[in-house]
């Protein structure tokens, strides 16, 4: 007779199983500060997204009676105008969405390239590894802005341009995380009962290991985002960040930090909406190390 | 003798790892499994016995292609699988499949168990439905001891003893024919040993397997093999039918092996005064020369250390051992 | 009889973000001087917990409650400091990995000469001798010269009799092995099981002897304590557990483990069912799902353990003559 376990659960219906993520998420819901920074930044980008209807203006529309006025309510300039008579009210929310954007997608391509190639170099190893790795090291060594800079100059600023500068520096810090998981992932047990099954190392890779290592990468994407936005307030500060008419926050608080004796409010709205942005990422960040802790048993 | 041919075949095999020395010197010889021969009837249960550094998991990989030989040749029915490449290699998994010792760590903490076992169908049948692969994956775990409908839960949310059926049953959804355990039941409870013990033992009488048992547990080999090979420091130190070996050690690490492993049982217990063997293993970087267990062999003379034994017929040619004195 | 330790009522308590767990729940029983107690059971069956709270080294979320009496004083109730001075001083510590209970910087000598220096006020030189002095009850060869090995550089069974000898420096009258032969090779366990022998025999220590091998407490051990889901099931003497268990769940255990003395190829009496869930715990005793014996009674009512003649207890509703 086959021993049959003693399991209380005898129906035929099928059991619903409790994965590990399920698990990080119930320990991240108890954690207050990352909820909290969680919900600020759904309504920042519902707010990005919908806040302009609210007003009366568009973002780039001069409004010639209503130069440099600090903020009013009456004029429905809620955050005020810049020099030449632009409602920074809208232009914050506008320039929120090019860096909202470039920080998500910039990092998404980096995470797309810096994954396969951190995983793909891990667990092949050897000469392969050597090759790949050696490839992210010199690029590494090339300075960031004077490629950037190059790029600008010769292709002008066009905002795909940045999207790809920033991402495709941003990759090597991710693959080099990536193959670091990677490696130590691929002496567990479970990669080698896959192997032992004749499963295919593409699948392994992206079906055992991947899955693995997604608990650092998300960490690490949740502040990586916040690290992006600043670049792109950095370049923005040289004058290389997007073009007029579109704005960034780094665009405006680089206006703004001109101005700022004579029309603080120029500064003080778009820096704050980008210092509260940034608290928000890190708080969910330090949240998420915590609930995705690898020591999970 | 008998007339069939044996399942599994090992011919002088070896493999030997380089370590390496730095720059300037040449890489040391780590001789992990170092001239191994066996035969396994089918469906006959071979155990494999050692302690560290005897080579036998090393084997168990070797044999499944993992990590290739360095020399010898191993053939799986009349196959030869020293040679084949990975794709071909990878087409022969689908008749041996193995069992691993951490049942928790062999299942991917990220798929469900019931993903889990069906993997090896998605390699080896990939033309399935997911239908027909459910109604597989859920005969197979009702045949190891788990309910089908748990097919949806985790690894961490079953028991160790749960979670190695469960890796009994990936290995068996395919149906192998050669199912090799690499130490099965050396992390599970007492009481569940017991449970995988007879589980395994009425598997292979179910479905006609053919098993390499490879344990460093006597007293469970004993239990579940008809043949027994007994390895030390990559070598074959022993090799004969279950009964022989247990009742008549010809070989002085079997006999010390044996006289080491403490029984329940007081009245034998307070007999024993002595350690059987003195000495530490040695490590298998640095073999001894000649015979490697001559450091701590009671019969050892001057003539082990410069002639390494060859496995000799004994045990009325039933059996087979490599000393000088036997 | 003289006892060196007395534990009444020690219950362990785990308090964690998914519930509490009970790790232990009223455990009872003394050693005397010179005694040695194995306290025999599974994964959650407490052995563990209960040594580790009687030396103080729970962890941060685990309570005890109870009394612990050792030298005449409670030992729960002891501030970190006192506790501190016992630990090194009159009881030793074998755990079940030497590797990672030695500082891998530090050398054997250092660490063995520390322990006496600070609880001894012993000076450098007599520290030495004393460690030597050890080292060779121990039987490591050429101790003179190996005592300024690192850990690493010794095997697993070496590195065993290093912690062996850690244990033995103060001269404690109570040790407490935790598994200390599990993770050795079959033949170097032989030889530690021995060492532990001669070392009883020697110095009349009271050792305390955790593990799961039935073998292993066979060979070494005076009285037995089964443990099962927190609590004691079975207390007797070496003979009386191994000839004549009186409670299921040692019937269970011994009836169940493979010997190799056994030349049979029959199927194991097995103990159906998994190890219990210390987060629920049933209300009853906790063997009662698995329990070939049970009764109505068992799932509601937890059985106190009662003392029979000549020191032996069992808990469990069903008597002796009645068990299969």
């Amino acid at each position: 007779m086959t021993e049959t376990t003693l399991d209380t659960v005898m129906s035929a219906q099928e059991v619903q199983g409790r994965s590990l993520w399920y698990d990080a998420w119930r320990r991240l819901k108890r954690n207050r500060a990352a909820l909290v920074a969680g919900a600020v930044l759904i309504l920042m980008t519902v707010a990005v997204l919908l806040g302009p209807l609210l007003s009366p203006y568009d973002f780039d529309y001069t409004d010639w009676d209503h130069v440099s006025e600090p903020p009013s309510l009456s004029t429905q300039h809620y955050f005020g105008t810049d020099p030449v008579g632009r409602d920074l009210f809208v232009r914050t929310l506008h320039g929120g969405r090019i860096s909202l954007l470039i920080g998500v997608v910039a990092t998404l391509v980096s995470l797309i390239i810096g994954i396969s190639w951190g995983a793909t170099a891990g667990y092949l190893g050897g000469r392969i590894d050597n090759l790949m790795m050696r490839i992210v090291d010199i690029l590494y060594a090339m300075p960031f802005m004077f490629f950037v800079i190059l790029l600008m100059v010769f292709f002008g600023r066009n905002i795909l341009l940045i999207f790809i500068a920033i991402g495709a520096i941003n990759w090597l810090d991710m693959a080099r995380i990536v193959r670091g998981q990677t490696i130590s992932l691929k002496r567990r047990e479970f990669v080698e009962a896959a192997v032992a099954c004749g499963v295919s190392t593409p699948r392994i890779i992206f079906r055992h290991i991947v899955p693995n290592l997604l608990g650092v990468v998300i960490v690490y994407v949740t502040l990586t985002i916040p690290q992006v936005i600043l670049v792109e307030s950095f370049l923005s500060f040289l004058g290389l960040g997007v073009q007029e008419p579109y704005t960034s926050w780094g665009a405006l608080v680089n206006e703004g930090a001109q101005d700022m004796e004579s029309a603080l409010w120029m500064l003080v709205f778009p820096a704050s909406f980008l210092a509260l942005t940034l608290f928000c990422f890190n708080f969910i960040g330090d949240g998420l190390r915590d609930a995705l802790d690898p020591k999970d048993r | 003798m008998s007339a069939s041919t044996p399942l599994l075949k090992l011919q002088d095999v070896h493999v030997h790892f380089p370590i390496s020395q730095g720059l300037f010197k040449p890489p040391l010889q780590l001789k992990a499994v170092n001239g191994v021969s066996l035969e396994v009837e089918p469906g006959t249960t071979l155990g494999i016995v050692g302690e560290s550094g005897c080579g036998k998991s090393t084997l168990a990989r070797a044999i499944l292609g993992i990590h290739p030989p360095t020399a010898g040749r191993i053939w799986l029915g009349s196959e030869e699988l020293t040679g084949k490449s990975a794709a071909q290699m990878r087409a022969m998994r689908k008749q041996m499949q193995i069992v691993f010792q951490d049942p928790l760590a062999s299942l991917n903490p990220r798929m469900t168990i019931g993903e889990a076992i069906a993997e090896p169908l998605r390699v080896y049948y990939p033309e399935m439905s997911a239908a027909d692969r459910k109604r597989k994956v859920q005969a197979t775990m009702e045949k190891v001891g788990l309910l089908g409908n748990q097919i949806n839960r985790y690894p961490h949310e079953f028991s160790g003893g749960q979670c190695q059926r469960a890796g009994i049953a990936r290995a068996l959804v395919v149906e192998p024919e050669l199912l090799l355990c690499d130490e099965p039941v050396s992390a599970l409870d007492v009481s569940i040993q017991a449970q995988i013990v007879n589980l395994l033992m009425e598997l292979k009488q179910d479905m006609g397997l053919t098993m390499l048992f490879i344990a460093h547990d006597l007293s469970v080999v004993r239990h579940i093999s008809d043949r027994v090979m007994v390895m030390y420091l990559g070598k074959v130190a022993e090799e004969a039918d279950r009964d022989a070996l247990y009742r008549e050690p010809a070989h002085p690490y079997t006999q010390g092996l044996i006289a080491s492993v403490p029984v329940p049982d007081p009245e034998i217990e307070r007999g024993k005064r002595q350690a059987p063997l003195k000495g530490d293993l040695p490590s298998p970087l640095k073999p001894p020369s000649g015979c490697s267990f001559r450091t701590r062999c009671p019969l050892a003379q001057a003539r082990c250390k410069q002639e390494t034994p060859e496995l000799r017929p004994h045990h009325g040619g039933a059996g087979a051992v490599a000393c000088h004195f036997a | 009889m003289d006892n060196i330790l007395q534990v009444h009522n020690l219950s362990v308590r785990f308090h964690t973000d998914d519930g509490e767990v009970d790790a232990v729940s009223g455990v009872n029983f003394s050693l005397a001087k010179g005694e040695t107690l194995g306290i025999v059971g599974e994964s959650g069956s407490g052995k563990s917990q209960t040594v580790l709270s009687i030396m103080g080294l729970l962890a941060s979320n685990g309570s005890a409650s109870g009394k612990v009496v050792f030298q005449g004083q409670d030992l729960l109730g002891l501030p970190p400091k006192q506790l501190n001075q016992i630990r090194g001083a009159s009881i030793g510590m074998i755990f079940q990995d030497p590797m990672t209970s030695l500082n891998p910087y530090m050398r054997i000598s250092e660490q063995l000469t520390e322990s006496l220096i600070l609880h001894r006020g012993m000076s450098k030189k007599d520290a030495l001798a004393r460690v030597l002095e050890v080292l060779d009850a121990v039987q490591i060869p050429d101790a003179r010269n190996r005592v300024r090995y690192y850990p690493h550089e010794f095997s697993g069974g070496m590195r065993q009799r290093v912690m062996i000898a850690m244990a033995l420096l103060c001269r404690p009258e109570l040790i407490i092995a935790d598994e200390p032969t599990t993770a050795l090779d079959v033949t170097v366990q032989a030889q530690i099981l021995n060492l532990l022998r001669d070392l009883r025999d020697d110095f009349g220590v009271g050792i305390i002897l955790i593990t799961h091998d039935l073998g292993v407490v066979a060979g070494l051990c005076d009285h037995v304590m089964v443990m099962y889901g927190g609590q004691v099931m079975e207390y007797g003497n070496l003979d009386q557990i191994f000839h004549a268990p009186s409670h299921p769940y040692t019937r269970g255990l011994l009836r169940s483990v493979p010997r190799l003395d056994d030349a049979g190829a029959h199927a194991l009496q097995t103990i159906p069912g998994n190890p219990p869930d210390l987060m629920h715990l049933p209300p009853g005793c906790p063997f009662e799902p698995r329990c070939p014996d049970r009764i109505e009674r068992c799932g509601k009512d937890r059985p106190l353990l009662q003392f029979g003649h000549d020191d032996s207890a069992r808990a469990c509703h069903v008597l002796p003559e009645e068990l299969t």
